[in-house]
């Protein structure tokens, strides 16, 4: 299992590596002046206009006329040292910037994660188990169309009922401001209500299809005539042999979805002008400001770099077949 | 016999398409047609301006956008290319996928390895934000969008075509053709591949489906192809010159509808295709 | 005393299948009897009925007592309390017939846990008692193993012993040697035979297995009972062409059985118009097996074939 362990952390490790590689060559190769790509669109004219002795500066301080490779040792090594520059818009360094806007999307995404987890899981056992029945007839297409809608069609579907037409939450933003304590706290809670509905109700959704169909497979299993064979009931044939096998698979996807905690809810913060790091990323692309999404880029790839090194963990931790390496995935 | 294969004998079905395929295939229908008779439906030219914010109206069934552009017209050619991106999309991601998954399964050894870590790390990327990246560094156009979805996208097909054909590789009749010395390009297409029919079709309905979802979102946020009109585009012109602060229904409400429903329409093909070719359980 | 009466088990489906046709079996206490019969005869099917473990599309008509009770008409409480505790279905060994993330001591010993009100270590602990009882060998590793560990062999017996675990009156044993070598198939049929005192029904495809472990033998051919009799009787006089046909391909016989052109029985078998089912693989047909036969008795044996039609 710890040989497993070191494979898979190495392939991380790799991972991780090509994401920085394929970053630094995606700046030095794509159409475009380099130079533009690293300090963004409007700084690179601003100074083009006003001093391009600065711009030759920063070029040298890039070591853009070195060669591709020198470039890249030196690329690696600022990576490594998480020095990303400076941000155009507020003169702050980009890290900084990223890491404020970061906490806002855990305010989303954690709550999205282990509701939406949960709830997807006990229904979809429900449903999977009971197959056929009232419950997964009624709840499953509804479900599909949640999963398979465009998360920005529901979005401006909500804002439009909940937030313009009964007026119950507020159209935008994260806080009114002017407010402390308790009740800055219940303030964030009513502008994040309704994209954190919306996030929970995609996540329970997509959980809810997977745990399903785990289950309603692990139903048809020969042990599962096996186990009612030894005239165990209904309850603790699920119980005992359906819910830790239909578990398993599911535990991968949440770590999956563990990874995508910073990266998943860009549609919907853009929406509801939740300040987040999606939100961050989308204007940073917009206003072509590089260096700023390049970072978003890199941190939500190691995330879940990290994430399915985890769930690859886990696995080995719950599957004895794993465990013991008679058998791989 | 075990009991096992006894129900399923019972159940065998013939090649028959269920009712959730059916509806499938009639939104798509309806769709394509409307796609490729674009010319002949719509009532005005779509970009011709005129008076803006008009409501539905005999002269202009859904009203006008800000610049006073027919809506109805907007979005009839709006299916073009929402259909166009996702279809295309789809045809590459089903193509790249197979000839891998082909490789990786048929010569198994060093190219399965090398095309496996690939996979891996590819699955690893985060998708949607490599592909904005990716177009925020491209020129904005229908191909840059069209190549960095498929960029991420092919790996869920390649994998399930991988086992597929590891699987088939080892019935007898691959063994036998292999045996009497037939070319492997021939074995691959003749036997191999229409093995893989119904799960290549309802993979790709499924990729048809992840992209336009993915390109609405895309030219919603204003990083897709600017000078064509998607759905997604007509959305985020409605989102961002305040038509839905100002509850412009008839100006964000098409969009909305016909990406949803394009969407399930694929989705209904490959979810419950993939169903009758026993890739899900059930729905 | 389990009586089979008349039992009927069709699939409903778009295409309707009869998998069980008709069949009557009466198992005394003690009684050993095998069903034999090849793949998609329907024996497997019987067997599932009888404790109603049958896919849920399956319709079953006739009748099942148990001591006079009709188990297809019993409700799911007394069901459970019949499984594994008074009639104990031991299913084929397969690689998948047991949970893959359990303990097989675990595994072995839940029927207690179910019918004895054993906790979970009592449980364990007796499973490696059980085990020891079909010397599977290093039993207290065994039962702490997880069920990849074990050979198809070491599993079949590990399921034979879940079987008897909570002390069942009547065991029905489901091809308990599929896929098995002779070696082990010899090791299976000693475990079988280490039950004396259950009342035994064991499907099996293996005409010299069946020999090894039953004293009465139902051959079953295409849904329907062909053949009962005692198990020596059939095997030096068997009276059913299919019979003789299966004897004749035993191995020790030197497999001589050149094929009357092997069309594989499917189908759905929902009428009796098309006559004997044997018909067209048969070496001894006749006119007559257009039509469907009855079922002769001959001299206490029974056998479905117009050869023994006394009116002759």
């Amino acid at each position: 299992m710890l040989k497993r362990i070191i494979k898979k952390s190495v392939i991380a490790i790799l991972t991780i590596y090509a994401i920085i590689t394929i970053s630094f060559l995606m700046v030095r190769f794509m159409p475009g002046d380099p130079l533009m790509h690293l300090v963004g669109q409007d700084r690179y004219y601003e100074l083009l206009q006003d001093s391009p002795a600065e711009l030759e500066r920063i070029a040298q301080r890039y070591g853009l006329n070195d060669t591709l490779w020198d470039q890249y040792i030196h690329y690696m090594q600022s990576t490594v040292t998480l020095d990303f520059g400076i941000a155009y818009s507020n003169n702050q360094p980009v890290l900084d910037n990223v890491l404020y806007r970061a906490g806002w999307t855990l305010l989303l995404s954690v709550p999205t994660f282990i509701i939406g987890g949960l709830l997807g899981a006990v229904l979809g056992t429900i449903a999977g188990w009971k197959l056929g029945g009232t419950f997964d007839k009624v709840l499953t297409p509804v479900l599909l169309f949640l999963n398979t809608v465009p998360a920005n069609c529901i979005g401006i579907l909500f804002l439009v009922v909940f937030a313009f037409k009964l007026g119950w939450f507020p159209v935008n933003g994260m806080t009114s401001g002017g407010l402390s304590g308790l009740s800055k706290t219940a303030d964030i809670l009513w502008h994040g209500a309704l994209p954190l509905t919306l996030l929970i109700l995609f996540r329970t959704a997509g959980n809810f299809l997977l745990m399903k169909s785990n289950v309603s497979q692990i139903r048809d299993e020969e042990f599962i005539t096996t186990a009612y064979s030894k005239g165990l009931s209904d309850n603790k044939v699920l119980f005992r042999h359906v819910v830790k096998n239909a578990t398993l698979p599911f535990v991968t996807s949440l770590c999956m979805q563990l990874g995508g905690l910073l990266s998943g809810s860009m549609l919907i913060e853009v929406i509801f002008g939740w300040k987040g790091m999606g939100e961050l990323f989308y204007s940073a692309v917009n206003t072509r400001d590089f260096p700023t999404a390049q970072l978003c880029f890199i941190i939500s790839a190691v995330c879940i770099v990290a994430g399915n090194l985890l769930s690859d963990i886990l696995i080995a931790a719950i599957d004895p077949r794993i465990k013991e390496g008679k058998f791989e995935y | 016999m075990s009991t096992e294969k006894m129900a399923k004998r019972a159940g065998t079905k013939k090649t028959k398409m269920n009712a959730a395929m059916i509806w499938g295939a009639a939104i798509v229908g309806v769709f394509v047609l409307v796609a490729v008779l674009a010319p002949v439906l719509a009532p005005y030219d779509p970009y011709k301006m005129g008076i803006p914010y008009i409501k539905p109206s005999a002269e202009h069934l859904l009203g006008t956008n800000d610049v006073g552009q027919d809506l109805l017209s907007e979005l009839i050619y709006g299916t073009r290319i929402s259909l166009f991106i996702g279809i295309f999309t789809s045809i590459i991601v089903t193509v790249v996928s197979l000839t891998l998954s082909l490789l990786s399964g048929y010569y198994k050894g060093a190219i399965d390895k090398a095309v496996t870590a690939i996979t891996n790390i590819t699955m690893g990327l985060p998708d949607l934000a490599l592909t904005i990246l990716l177009i925020a560094y491209l020129n904005p156009g229908k191909l840059s969008v069209i190549i960095s979805i498929s960029l991420t996208a092919w790996t869920g097909t390649a994998r399930i075509l991988r086992s597929r054909v590891l699987q088939l590789c080892e019935m007898p009749f691959i063994k036998i053709e292999q045996a009497i010395g037939m070319n492997d390009f021939i074995i691959m297409i003749k036997h191999i591949v229409p093995n893989l029919k119904d799960i290549i079709l309802s993979r790709a309905a499924l990729s048809v489906s992840a992209a336009m979802m993915t390109e609405a979102g895309l030219s919603f946020l204003g990083l897709g192809d600017f000078g064509a009109k998607s759905w997604g585009t007509i959305l985020h012109y409605a989102f961002y010159q305040n038509g839905v602060i100002r509850n412009y229904y008839w100006w964000y409400l098409p969009p909305i509808l016909c990406t949803s429903l394009a969407v399930l329409g694929f989705m209904l093909l490959g979810y419950y295709g993939a169903q009758k070719a026993k890739l899900v359980k059930n729905a | 005393m389990l009586e089979i009466n008349h039992v009927s088990v069709e699939f409903a489906s778009e295409n309707r299948v009869l998998a069980v046709d008709d069949i009557s079996i009466r198992l005394p206490d003690g009684s050993r009897t095998a069903i034999v019969g090849e793949t998609g005869s329907g024996k497997s099917v019987l067997l599932l009925s009888i404790v109603r473990l049958l896919p849920r599309n399956a319709i079953v008509r006739g009748k099942i007592e148990l001591d006079g009770e009709n188990l297809l008409s019993a409700d799911k409480k007394r069901l459970q309390q019949v499984r594994g505790g008074v009639v104990s279905y031991v299913p084929q060994g397969g690689g998948a017939s047991m949970n893959p993330l359990l303990k097989v001591g675990y595994q072995v010993g839940e029927p207690l846990i179910e019918h004895k009100n054993y906790s979970r270590s009592q449980a364990v602990e007796a499973s490696i008692s059980l085990m020891k009882r079909f010397n599977l060998l290093n039993e207290e590793k065994l039962a702490r193993s997880y069920p990849h560990t074990f050979s198809g062999g070491m599993r079949q017996r590990a399921m034979v012993a879940m079987g008897i675990a909570a002390g069942p009156r009547i065991i029905l044993a489901d091809e308990p040697t599929k896929g098995l070598d002779d070696k082990r198939v010899r090791l299976v049929a000693d475990s079988i035979n280490m039950l004396k005192e259950e009342t035994l029904l064991c499907v099996t495809h293996d005409m010299s297995f069946a020999q090894a472990v039953s004293r009465d033998i139902c051959v079953m051919y295409a849904a329907q009972q062909v053949e009962f009799g005692k198990s020596e009787e059939i095997l030096n006089d068997a009276l059913h062409p299919y019979t003789r046909d299966i004897i004749n391909a035993m191995p020790e016989n030197g497999m001589r059985y050149d094929d009357v052109g092997f069309a594989p029985a499917h189908g759905s078998y929902l009428n009796h118009s098309d006559g004997c089912r044997y018909r067209d693989r048969c070496r001894e047909r006749s006119e007559k097996c257009v039509i469907m036969p009855p079922v002769f008795d001959v001299n206490g044996r029974k056998v479905r074939c117009w050869k023994y039609d006394s009116a002759n």
